[in-house]
C-alpha cells in the first residue's frame, strides 16, 4: 500500500502540517479568550475554537504566507460564531426583529460576585454585533482596522458601534452605581 | 484649521481615546476639547467606562485557557492526522474579504469524465496514503465496548439520580480513600465528581465515575490491565495511545488504553468535540504530565 506514495509526498505532507501547527496553535490560547468572551455557554468557545482550527486547515493552502495568521484566524472564528448565531437564531420559537436600542437593553442583573462593576454583566446584555467590537477592541486592544477585517465590516461601522456600544454600557451602569456614577 | 461640532466630536471621541484617528483630526478635537467643557466631561466619562470594562475582565481568571487550548490542538491535530478534514483551495484569501473561505476555485474539469476518473483514482491513492501517514492518535471502531458504554451511561445515570448503589458524598471521599483511587479533575470542563460505584461493561469490571456538568451527567469510566485483558477478547482492535470514539444516538463516547493497560472511557450526552476534549485531558494528564490518577 505503501508503494502507491513517495518518500518526497510524505515528507511534504508532513511539512505541510509542520508548517500549519507552527503557524497557528500558537494563536490557539488568544482565540480562545475571545471566543469565551463572544459565547454565552461555557463549552461553546471550545467547540467554536476548534471548528476554527479544523476550517482553518482546510483552507491552509490558500492562506497567504507572510500575512496576518491571527487576523486571518479571527475572520475564520468570526465566520464560525455568526454561524452559530445564525443557526440559534432559526431554531429558536421566538425571534425578536426589533433593532438594537440603548431602551431595550438596559434591563440586566449584574453578577456581582466576580463582576462587581456589573460591567461584564453590561457587556453580555449587548446585542452581539456591538459585544464582539467592545471584546475586539476594549479588551484584546485590537486596532480598529483588525476589527475591520475580522468582522468584515467598514472601519468607520467599527468606530460608530464602539462608540454606541460605550454609551449603552454607561447607561446601564449609572443607575446602578448611583451617585458614585457621578463621574461617568 | 477645520472646526468640528459638539456632535460630531462626540461620534469620534471612542476613536479619539484609541488614537485610531488621523493626526490632523486628532489635532482639530484636542483643540476643541481644550475650549469645550461638555465634550471634555464626555471623554472623561468614556474613558472612566473603558477603564472599568479592562479592569473587569483583567479581573476574571482565565487559569484554564492555556491547559484548554493544549487539549484542542492535541484534538485537531488528532483530526487532521486521522485524515477526516479534507483541503480546500481558494481564489481569494485576503483578511476582510468575504470570501476569504467560501469560494472554491471553479474549473471546467470539474464535469468531464477524465476528471471524474482522475478524482476517483485520487481517492483511493489518498486512501491509502491516509492508511500509512495518518491514524497517529484516533483509530476506527467497529466493536461493541463503546456501544456498552454508552448503554451503561444511560442505566447507571438514571440509577445513580436515585443513589442506590452509588458512593457519594462523604461516603465517595471515604470508598476513594480505601480503594487508593484518585479520580481525574475535570473542573476545567464544568464538570464536578458526583458518585462512583462498580460497574461491569461486557463482564469486564470498571469503577463508574459519574461527574456533573450542570444537570446533565457525564460517565468517567476507568478499568485496570484486568478489564483490558478481558476486552481484548472481544476486540483486538484497540491499540494503545489512540483515541476512539463512537456515537449512540445522542450519547457520545470516546476511548484509550494506556501504555500500561488501563482503560479509560468517557460517555455523556454532550457534543462529540467536549467528549473528545475531556478524553484527550485524562489521557494528557495519564501519559504526559504523568499525574497520579487511576489507582496508583
Amino acid at each position: 500500500m505503501s508503494d502507491n506514495f513517495s518518500n518526497d509526498e510524505n515528507l511534504q505532507a508532513r511539512q505541510r502540517l509542520k508548517s500549519f501547527e507552527d503557524s497557528v496553535f500558537l494563536h490557539t490560547p488568544i482565540l480562545l479568550r475571545v471566543a469565551t468572551r463572544m459565547c454565552k455557554k461555557s463549552g461553546e468557545a471550545d467547540d467554536v475554537v476548534q471548528e476554527t482550527l479544523l476550517r482553518a486547515w482546510k483552507y491552509w493552502d490558500s492562506f497567504e504566507q507572510g500575512t496576518n495568521c491571527r487576523a486571518w484566524l479571527f475572520r475564520i472564528m468570526v465566520n464560525v460564531v455568526q454561524r452559530r448565531r445564525e443557526t440559534i437564531a432559526a431554531t429558536a420559537e421566538h425571534v425578536s426583529v426589533e433593532e438594537p436600542t440603548i431602551s431595550n437593553v438596559l434591563k440586566f442583573e449584574p453578577k456581582m460576585e466576580f463582576d462587581e462593576s456589573g460591567a461584564i454583566a453590561a457587556i453580555e446584555k449587548l446585542p452581539s454585533e456591538y459585544k464582539d467590537v467592545i471584546v475586539l477592541v476594549l479588551v484584546e486592544e485590537f486596532s480598529y482596522k483588525e476589527v475591520s477585517a475580522m468582522l468584515d465590516i467598514p472601519m468607520g461601522t467599527v468606530m460608530s458601534r464602539l462608540h454606541r456600544a460605550r454609551l449603552m454600557i454607561k447607561k446601564m451602569l449609572k443607575p446602578l452605581w448611583g451617585e458614585q456614577a457621578a463621574s461617568i | 484649521m477645520q472646526k468640528l461640532s459638539c456632535h460630531k466630536v462626540n461620534d469620534l471621541l471612542s476613536a479619539y481615546l484609541e488614537n485610531e484617528l488621523d493626526t490632523a483630526t486628532t489635532i482639530v478635537i484636542a483643540t476643541h476639547l481644550e475650549s469645550c467643557k461638555s465634550c471634555s466631561q464626555e471623554l472623561e466619562s468614556i474613558s472612566a467606562v473603558t477603564q472599568l470594562i479592562k479592569e473587569s475582565f483583567a479581573k476574571r481568571k482565565d487559569e484554564s485557557i492555556q491547559a484548554r487550548a493544549k487539549t484542542i490542538n492535541d484534538l485537531v491535530r488528532a483530526e487532521i492526522t486521522s485524515g477526516t478534514v479534507s483541503t480546500k483551495v481558494l481564489i481569494d484569501v485576503k483578511v476582510g474579504s468575504k470570501s476569504a473561505e467560501k469560494i472554491e476555485r471553479p474549473s471546467r474539469l470539474h464535469r468531464s469524465f477524465f476528471f471524474k476518473a482522475v478524482l476517483a483514482a485520487s481517492l483511493v491513492a489518498v486512501f491509502s496514503f491516509v492508511s500509512i501517514f495518518a491514524l497517529k492518535y484516533y483509530g476506527s471502531y467497529t466493536g461493541p465496548l463503546l456501544a456498552g458504554a454508552a448503554r451503561n451511561h444511560r442505566l447507571c445515570s438514571l440509577i445513580e439520580e436515585t443513589g442506590v448503589g452509588w458512593y457519594t458524598g462523604e461516603e465517595l471521599r471515604l470508598f476513594a480513600e480505601k480503594l487508593d483511587f484518585i479520580p481525574p479533575e475535570l473542573s476545567q470542563f464544568g464538570l464536578k465528581l458526583d458518585g462512583a460505584h462498580p460497574c461491569k461493561v461486557f463482564k469486564a469490571p470498571f469503577l463508574h465515575l459519574m461527574y456533573m456538568k450542570g444537570s446533565e451527567p457525564i460517565s468517567v469510566y476507568y478499568g485496570s490491565n484486568v478489564a483490558v485483558e478481558r476486552l481484548r477478547k472481544l476486540e483486538d482492535n484497540f491499540e494503545p495511545g489512540k483515541i476512539y470514539s463512537f456515537e449512540s444516538g445522542d450519547v457520545k463516547v470516546s476511548a484509550f488504553i494506556t501504555s500500561k493497560d488501563r482503560i479509560w472511557i468517557v460517555a455523556g450526552k454532550i457534543s462529540s468535540n467536549e467528549v473528545g476534549r475531556i478524553t484527550a485531558s485524562i489521557k494528557s494528564d495519564v501519559e504526559v504530565d504523568k499525574k497520579q490518577i487511576g489507582f496508583n
